[in-house]
């Protein structure tokens, strides 16, 4: 301790003597002004940085991904051909440098010509040629991946380091999607290579590789001491840490406990103890409201009873969502309304006043209209069938709280909600092929394109559309702002898409979560990105 | 862990009455026992009455009052979501005693039915029916009611299914013994000698005198039952929310360890309560029944 | 001896061929129609077709049988719905955390039983026989769920002594081996004092006695010997018993293991996993029986011969 803060002293003193004019008292500022002198201590090399999951991902393979821990992970496995700095800018990543077209059709991308995969196999334009194709193959079924790229009409390698992508009509979050972590090019010789079992050994080009990882447990990876070609916000040259392992631990619990020991680095903190570590004073604690919905009700439109619009509409007056914020979330976040949060681009903040309120008399109303009346044991009724269904949800507390609550909450309307939990992976098949009659689901995605993943009909069966409505005029709508480049033209069509969503009651968007991560005070240089990561090249231990 | 005994129980003929002042004589020496048996009482009364005991619905949210510490208006504390602890570990019992009597309903009737068809009648239909039993007693009950799960699906009604099913193997093996012994009885050869039809043997002179080792069993059995449908509930394998059953609870307490002891206590006191009473009232039944066993 | 050797392992091969055949039938005793219930009822019909293939459901069920037994033989437990993993790989990577669990409360609950049992039964002061019995009794009745959490409860959250998650180590593993090793325990505590007490009954120590030997000697010398042997062959057949126990002790402190993956496989209706999951723990449950015959068989001649 006292040496490093020497050692900060000396740097402090040697940065000042180099500064022309130098007077005694403004050296004397510039000591006091340092805030912390620890921040002035060299980085250390090694170590080990230990992260912490509920969920186990369904694989590491960023084009067939559908688990949002998955996404986290290729942030620190995988470089995009661009990305955003701190302040939300675009800038060089894999390319350095890119231009498009007048007619928005053409954009084309010059590579780094230094960069090698983790397997040592060369990034060229025919490995990303090659990534990006096989993203968009329809037997990659890839839930999230195929759709970033959007309309593309071909993909060629102009030159060995020169990549052309052509849509076949503008793509306004085209710039955006590059950078979201699932676009990751991937080595395409290791896909020829391991065929299958890419997910469970993935080779990419970011700055850790990966080593290992053993089933419910950890997954493991190592620093890339090749890595030399780091985006700019961060420091040129491989990370800090020799490893980052992220534990697998389904209880909140559990993983809290492990964290107060030391056994973790970071941790996201449950909302039952956000409060209590807080109050400890001990570590480090960044907050920000999540970048998605934390959680909505999403109704099968195909399914009885959801396919009338009438029910679907009384559930969404006889939810009291502040209740289900309350207790379900101690309060930590704010009550949902549309499908985008305050936290994404693109929300229109007029939702609030429009979406449907907690009402009890239209509740009801809509459902006699339904024609689904209170039985002799008060559960509603139609054609002699009681009004009862399942939702279907992950093991997640927040969510079982929740889900618990609104039980509770519609029970009293005389309708029987039964919860049933399933693992994420299995839970998200069950859902794709749609035996569900409602769901519990949430997101986390930085552009308000999400909307394509979870509505379009093209998405229904492989990606996200839970909802399987097939429904044209909202595909249009999504298209429509997916065409525009106007900025203002967009978020007008945004507008008119989360009404429209909101009017056909497809969710019933409960809350959105702020998100807590604490950090232990060994951990140094920790940042937060604004699309809601921890950047961890510029993370050492002390 | 009854099914870890390896050599066949000692089986012995018992009479099949005791004289009732015998009993009370001998209960009158093992205060414990009858401790057990009140607890019991109180637990089955509990349940039968819940809906008249418990001061809240089980399942409501009672506004304003989440994981609120033992008080007097709610002795036992509330949950995470406002709900009385007292409330959902006396609906609780209800639960547990549905749990055993059909658990143990189901492994009595189709062990009984296995062990004294296979005992009674012998040859082919014995082999045939003990090699099922001893394949599945290759199984330990909970791996074997786990496996039955897998096949059903998780559900509560599930659960005490497959656990009633996996102890069923234990409970043959036993009624086949006795059967045994008790076919080679004088008064059977007799009967059958008179020219008496199977069914009536079976009914007046073998099932009568074979049973009580059987029931012996069951009342040990009740508390492993209880034990394994609470652990299988405790997996998110059994009950589901809102149901309050005390192994879903104990599943339900561990996010609240550190900030409502309450929550894990009071269910698991219970469950622990109920199994201590079944296995000493288990304990003393054998005893009594059987004199040869006592330890 | 060797007769009963050859006929112990002879007779291990309709028990296993009984333990494969159970395990293969789980999927055709199922109600309902397992393909659909494991891709749900909207699955596309070149997956269930796919499916239906790969598990060889379209095959006279004999076939499909001789298939499963061939391949199981091999080592073969087809792959899991769920990851699309080989079965057989999921479970040797899950079960070393499991047998370790199993193997550190089996040596606790040997050592604990026979030290209560031993202590139960040659205790002079019935007040020290009937709190040991006491102990055994809440340990038998006590359910895993509950004692673990309440020593997470005390030695991990309050007091700080122990880590209660896997990375600590071998000092990771004393909470969850204790909470598992205690019914063991008790029932091996149980078994120790009925033993001893009824080889304290017979001739021979009554003779030892008549001479004069101490009574401790009596009773660690003679008794204990004798005791010993069904109180161990008990405590090998508790091991599998262990194993399938762990199931809970694993979710309790967020292990990694066997039981977590069968838990997983129920829950995801994941049938290849389920069964292979199943299948080993059946199987080494028979292969410990038969070790225990033998080793009993050594032990106690007159056991050959019945």
């Amino acid at each position: 301790m006292a040496a490093a803060q020497a050692l900060a002293r000396i740097v402090v003193h040697r940065e000042a003597r180099r500064a022309v004019a130098i007077s005694l008292i403004s050296l004397l500022v510039s000591l006091l002004l340092v805030p912390l002198p620890l921040t002035y201590a060299q980085p250390k090399s090694g170590g080990e940085l230990a992260l912490v999951s509920t969920e186990e991902p369904d694989t590491l393979d960023p084009q067939k991904t559908g688990t949002a821990i998955t996404g986290q992970l290729m942030r620190y496995l995988g470089d995009t051909l661009i990305t955003k700095d701190l302040k939300g800018n675009y800038i060089p990543a894999l390319a350095r440098s890119w231009t498009v077209s007048a007619d928005g059709l053409t954009w084309t991308f010059q590579l780094r010509n230094d960069v090698k995969f983790h397997d040592g196999s060369a990034l060229n334009a025919q490995a990303v040629k090659a990534s990006i194709e096989r993203a968009l193959a329809p037997e990659t079924k890839s839930p999230i991946a195929g759709s970033l790229f959007g309309p593309v009409a071909e993909v060629q390698a102009a030159g060995d380091f020169t990549v052309t992508i052509k849509l076949k009509e503008p793509f306004a979050p085209f710039l955006d999607n590059l950078t979201d972590p699932r676009a990751m090019i991937v080595s395409p010789q290791a896909v020829r290579d391991l065929g299958d079992r890419f997910g469970r050994s993935p080779v990419g080009t970011g700055p850790f590789k990966f080593q290992e990882w053993r089933s419910a447990d950890r997954i493991i990876f190592a620093r890339n001491p090749d890595y030399v070609w780091a985006p700019s916000y961060v420091h040129a040259g491989p990370p800090f840490m020799d490893r980052i392992v992220l534990r697998i631990m389904p209880e909140s619990a559990a993983q809290v406990a492990a964290f107060e020991r030391g056994e973790l680095s970071v941790l996201a903190v449950p909302p039952t103890d956000v409060r209590r570590l807080q109050g400890t004073n001990k570590y480090t604690i960044f907050s920000f409201l999540r970048k998605g919905v934390g959680l909505f009700m999403e109704f099968n439109v195909t399914k009885e009873p959801f396919s009338d619009i009438r029910v679907r509409r009384a559930v969404s007056h006889a939810i009291e969502k502040n209740s289900v914020l309350q207790i379900g979330l101690e309060g930590l976040g704010e009550v949902a309304s549309g499908p985008l949060p305050p936290s994404i681009w693109g929300y229109w903040d007029g939702i609030k006043e429009y979406a449907p309120k907690y009402d009890p008399g239209k509740a009801k109303a809509l459902l006699a209209e339904a024609g689904w009346r209170p039985g002799p044991d008060g559960v509603l009724q139609k054609d002699g069938k009681p009004f009862s269904f399942v939702l279907y949800t992950a093991p997640i507390d927040t969510w079982t709280r929740s889900a618990q609550i609104v039980q509770a909450q519609l029970r009293a309307f005389g309708i029987l909600m039964e919860i049933q939990t399933f693992e994420f992976g299995t839970l998200l098949a069950k859902l794709k092929a749609g035996e569900h009659p409602a769901e519990f689901m949430g997101y986390t995605y930085t552009s308000p394109d999400i909307v394509q993943l979870w509505f379009h009909s093209s998405n229904i069966g492989t990606g996200l559309a839970f909802s399987h409505d097939n429904d044209s005029k909202l595909d249009a709508l999504i298209e429509a702002s997916r065409r525009e480049t106007d900025q203002g033209k967009r978020l007008t069509i945004y507008r008119d898409i989360q009404k429209y969503v909101v009017d056909q009651v497809l969710w019933v968007p409960l809350w959105t979560n702020t998100n807590y991560f604490a950090v232990q005070p060994n951990v140094q240089g920790a940042k937060t990105h604004p699309d809601g990561f921890l950047v961890l090249n510029d993370l050492w231990l002390k | 862990m009854t099914t870890i005994s390896r050599t066949p129980p000692r089986v012995v003929a018992v009479p099949a009455v005791q004289p009732s002042r015998t009993i009370l004589r001998r209960l009158r020496r093992r205060p414990l026992v009858i401790v057990a048996f009140t607890v019991l009482a109180l637990f089955v009364i509990l349940a039968l009455a819940a809906p008249l005991l418990a001061p809240h619905d089980p399942t409501a949210l009672i506004q304003g009052a989440v994981l609120r510490p033992p008080s007097r208006s709610f002795p036992l504390g509330t949950d995470e979501l406002g709900r009385d602890v007292l409330s959902r570990v006396i609906h609780g019992a209800r639960i547990s005693l549905r749990i055993g009597l059909v658990t143990i309903g189901i492994a009595l009737v189709l062990g009984t039915v296995i062990g004294v068809l296979a005992g009674f009648y012998g040859g082919v239909v014995d082999g045939v029916l003990m090699a099922v039993m001893e394949v599945l007693l290759a199984f330990p009950q909970i791996l074997l009611a786990m496996a039955i799960l897998a096949m059903l699906g998780p559900s509560l009604t599930n659960a005490m299914i497959a656990v009633g099913l996996s102890a069923v193997p234990v409970y043959a093996r036993t009624a086949r013994g006795t059967t045994l012994s008790v076919r080679a009885m004088d008064y059977v050869e007799a009967a059958r000698a008179i020219g008496v039809g199977d069914g009536r043997i079976l009914a007046r002179h073998v099932l009568p005198n074979m049973i009580s080792p059987v029931v012996v069993l069951a009342t040990a059995g009740v508390g492993i039952a209880i034990l394994i449908a609470a652990g299988l509930s405790y997996l998110g394998l059994g009950a589901q929310p809102p149901t309050p059953e005390w192994g879903a609870m104990l599943s339900q307490a561990r996010s609240y360890l550190r900030n409502a002891w309450w929550m894990a206590t009071f269910p698991g006191l219970a469950i622990t309560l109920v199994v201590i009473s079944l296995n000493l009232c288990g304990d003393w039944l054998r005893d009594l029944l059987d004199p040869r066993l006592r330890t | 001896m060797r007769a009963f050797l050859t006929r112990r392992l002879l007779l291990l091969v309709p028990t296993l061929l009984g333990v494969t055949l159970a395990t293969f039938l789980m999927l055709h005793l199922t109600p309902g129609d397992p393909v659909t219930i494991m891709l749900g009822e909207f699955a596309s019909a070149s997956d269930v077709a796919r499916l239906r293939s790969e598990l060889g459901l379209d095959r006279p069920i004999v076939v499909q049988y001789l298939k499963f037994l061939g391949r199981a033989v091999r080592g073969d437990l087809g792959s899991s719905i769920r990851s699309r993993r080989p079965v057989a790989e999921e479970i040797t990577e899950r079960l070393p955390p499991t047998l370790v669990l199993a193997l550190a409360a089996q040596v606790l609950a040997v050592c604990a039983g026979i030290i209560a049992g031993v202590t139960a039964a040659a205790a002079r002061r019935p007040s020290v026989d009937s709190a040991i019995v006491a102990v055994t009794l809440v340990g038998l009745s006590m359910p895993t769920f509950w004692s673990g959490l309440l020593l997470i409860l005390l030695f991990s959250l309050t007091l700080g002594w122990l880590p209660i998650t896997e990375s600590g180590g071998l000092r990771a593993l004393i909470l969850p081996s204790v909470t598992l090793a205690a019914p063991a325990a008790a029932v091996l505590a149980r078994v120790t004092r009925a033993s001893v007490l009824e080889v304290l009954r017979q001739d021979y120590v009554r003779t030892a006695r008549a001479k004069g030997v101490s009574e401790r000697l009596v009773v660690y010398r003679h008794a204990l010997r004798n005791a010993l042997i069904p109180v161990l062959t008990v405590a090998a057949l508790q091991f599998a018993g262990l194993v399938a126990g762990a199931v809970i002790v694993e979710s309790v402190f967020s292990r990694p293991g066997l039981g977590r993956l069968a838990v997983t496989a129920i829950l995801s209706r994941d049938f290849p996993l389920a069964q292979g999951i199943v299948l080993v723990v059946a199987s080494m449950y028979v292969f410990l029986n038969v070790g225990v015959d033998i080793v009993y068989g050594v032990l106690d001649p007159r056991i050959r011969y019945q």
